[in-house]
């Protein structure tokens, strides 16, 4: 049996590193791109290479950023003096897609999982308490710290944790309601969700 | 529902098969090793979607072959239909089909027919460890309340996140900090679970002792204790004393007839959770597991009438609790409950007192806990469950078999009854279809030849 050519089977191998991605979706992949015009495989692989590159975390807030610090946290406009806490760099972007958040972010890069070797040394924690405590050093006390870690079983007990180590600071902490989605249909939503919301129903 | 047809593929002995029932009751008649319990074991999986009987998932899968493949289908009076299929592959999940679409979540597969299924293993009930009676309990509420296996689920995720913590802190001494919020979160999904397991074993000691009364002619009696460690008994104060060794339930019940927790609420319940497990913070840190909590409660099992078999023998060769120690142990002015009960005529089926009380004794108690779990489903439900009895004429003793198919008449239940003979079982049934099972091939039998 003829193999593929050496520069074809190594992209195949590579394309497959990625998640999602098998055998056939990297060949098929593979083939695509030998299709392509040259500049366009080109600026494919200047992105991936450029991501990497020019990307690194901002230094205040652990988000994603091709600045440091990043744009949100350097912006004169933003609150200072709310921070919204969130697991990863894509809960930040889906919180700013609502347009209706004009505070600040911590990225803590994770959740409390001893399952996975993961405690507070290992998430953006410590820099969170430390940005609370310069703040007020700086005049611009923090007011509010949002708890949006996710409802699973591991992003509560990561919220639980912070509320637990925020009350020594003089801030607010509150946390993201969870329920009925926006368009959500009753009958849909599943007995816990449904039992969740009805806890924490508000006056109408 | 009634399971109307059921196809299985590579499944144990079997290669091809599929079958219909026509009738309610159904009585499959074959040797040994030909395929009984396997079709019953089949029709359970598809009602929980795990074995009675299989520790490792493999084993279902006939030998050499990649994967079996089930499917049932199910109807009612009003023409409502519902196919369940189960596959699995030998290195693979299994995947659960409703209605030909894809179930991601076993939470969701349970409860959506019941089944009761009383065979040779269900012995375990009583003879076996407080884990099997913490499964029965566990698959009984999962059946009928959808919520709690969700709890269920979550409860465990959170104890293998705690214990893995408390074995971190044992080795590196990590921040203890973060104790506290895993014992949140255990005693949020715990206290979920006690309440709800407290609910349904206040109804299902009482249909079992009813049962039992009934299936020994009045001559014996059971009393059903739930055991908890971290729930507080007011009328002993063994909370904090958290077990020494592992599957053990040694000073956790009082025996007495009143349950001590029926009268507890939630916040009673978190609270008590909350101090038996800092109590136990300093053993848990030591052992590198949760030594309190719903995953150690177990049942006690008693038997009221202290015939001789079982009064003081085997029992105190063994070195293990009899009622006079257990005396000791209940506080005394708080035993006030004990005294409506013949305290010194208790006998104790235990974990460790296996030896004690006869086989046949045993599988009474056992077949009154599944008669019970069969009342429970039908009362919370409004739903007859599929009755599934594997050799029970082997199993039990004449007047035992004709008490349960009696009881069985009364109910409009689907049943499948194995036996190797027909006789004396077909005599019992009410028109049966009875189906013949040989090397794991099934045919229709017609009544007029048995």
């Amino acid at each position: 049996m003829q193999e593929y050519p050496k520069p074809l089977a190594k992209l195949i191998t590579e394309l497959q590193k990625l998640p999602t991605i098998g055998q056939k979706t990297a060949q098929r992949l593979a083939f695509f791109m030998l299709k392509l015009p040259d500049p366009e495989t080109a600026q494919i692989a200047e992105a991936i290479a450029q991501v990497k590159q020019r990307l690194s975390y901002c230094d205040i807030c652990g988000t994603i950023t091709d600045t440091n610090p990043c744009y949100i946290c350097t912006n004169p406009r933003r609150d200072r003096q709310v921070i919204c806490v969130v697991e990863e760099s894509d809960d930040l972007w889906a919180i700013e897609r609502t347009n209706g958040y004009k505070g600040l972010y911590h990225v803590l890069g994770g959740v409390l999982s001893p399952l996975d070797g993961t405690g507070p040394d290992e998430l953006g924690i410590n820099t969170l308490f430390q940005r609370i405590r310069d703040a007020t050093v700086n005049g611009e006390p923090v007011r509010e710290v949002i708890l949006a870690t996710n409802w699973t079983t591991e992003g509560q007990a990561t919220a639980l944790y912070l509320t637990q180590h925020l009350e020594t600071f003089e801030v607010a902490v509150t946390r993201i309601a969870y329920g009925i989605p926006v368009g959500g249909d009753l009958e849909y939503i599943d007995e816990v969700t449904l039992a969740k919301a009805l806890e924490g129903r508000r006056k109408a | 529902m009634l399971l109307n047809n059921i196809v299985l593929r590579n499944f144990r002995n079997y290669v091809d098969c599929e079958v219909s029932f026509s009738k309610p009751v159904n009585l499959i008649i074959g040797g040994n090793a030909q395929g009984k319990t396997s079709l019953l074991e089949a029709i359970y999986f598809l009602c929980t979607a795990e074995s009675h009987r299989a520790t490792r998932d493999g084993e279902l899968i006939r030998h050499n072959e990649a994967g079996f493949y089930l499917k049932g289908t199910l109807g009612n009076n009003n023409d409502d239909v519902m196919s369940l299929e189960a596959t699995k592959r030998a290195r693979g999940q299994f995947k659960l089909k409703k209605n030909g679409v894809l179930q991601v979540k076993r939470s969701e597969w349970i409860g959506q027919f019941n089944a009761v299924l009383f065979s040779p293993e269900s012995l375990v009930l009583v003879k076996g460890g407080p884990a099997e009676r913490r499964r029965f309990l566990d698959l009984l509420i999962s059946q009928i309340d959808s919520i709690y296996l969700k709890n269920l689920q979550k409860y465990r995720l959170v104890l293998r996140q705690r214990n893995e913590l408390l074995k971190q802190i044992r080795t590196t001494l990590a921040d203890t900090s973060q104790l506290d919020v895993w014992d949140k979160l255990l005693i949020a999904h715990g206290t979920a679970i006690i309440i709800k397991r407290f609910e349904i074993f206040h109804q299902l000691k009482a249909y079992a002792r009813q049962n039992h009364q009934q299936l020994t002619g009045g001559k014996e009696s059971i009393a059903l204790t739930y055991c908890s460690a971290s729930v507080r008994n007011n009328t002993s104060m063994h909370h904090n004393a958290p077990n020494t060794s592992d599957e053990d339930t040694e000073n956790l019940a009082d025996g007495s007839e009143i349950g001590f927790f029926e009268t507890k609420t939630e916040t009673e319940i978190e609270t008590d959770f909350d101090a038996a497990l800092n109590a136990s913070r300093g053993a848990d840190l030591q052992r590198g597991t949760t030594l309190v909590g719903p995953h150690r409660d177990d049942f006690l099992i008693e038997l009221e009438n202290a015939s001789a078999t079982h009064s003081t023998d085997s029992e105190s060769e063994n070195g293990l609790e009899v009622p006079d120690t257990k005396e000791v142990e209940i506080d005394t002015e708080q035993s006030e409950s004990q005294n409506l009960l013949p305290r010194s005529e208790i006998g104790t089926f235990r974990e460790g007192a296996r030896a004690y009380g006869s086989q046949g004794q045993q599988r009474t108690i056992a077949l009154a806990l599944k008669l019970a779990e069969l009342e429970l489903i039908r009362t919370v439900t409004g739903q007859d469950p599929i009755v599934l009895l594997d050799d029970v004429t082997s199993e039990l003793d004449y007047k035992r078999t004709e008490y349960l198919l009696n009881v069985l008449q009364n109910l409009s239940a689907q049943t499948f009854i194995t036996a190797t003979h027909a006789e004396p079982l077909v005599r019992h049934l009410n028109q049966p279809n009875v189906l013949t099972v040989e090397n794991a091939q099934i045919n229709q039998v017609s009544e007029t030849n048995s």
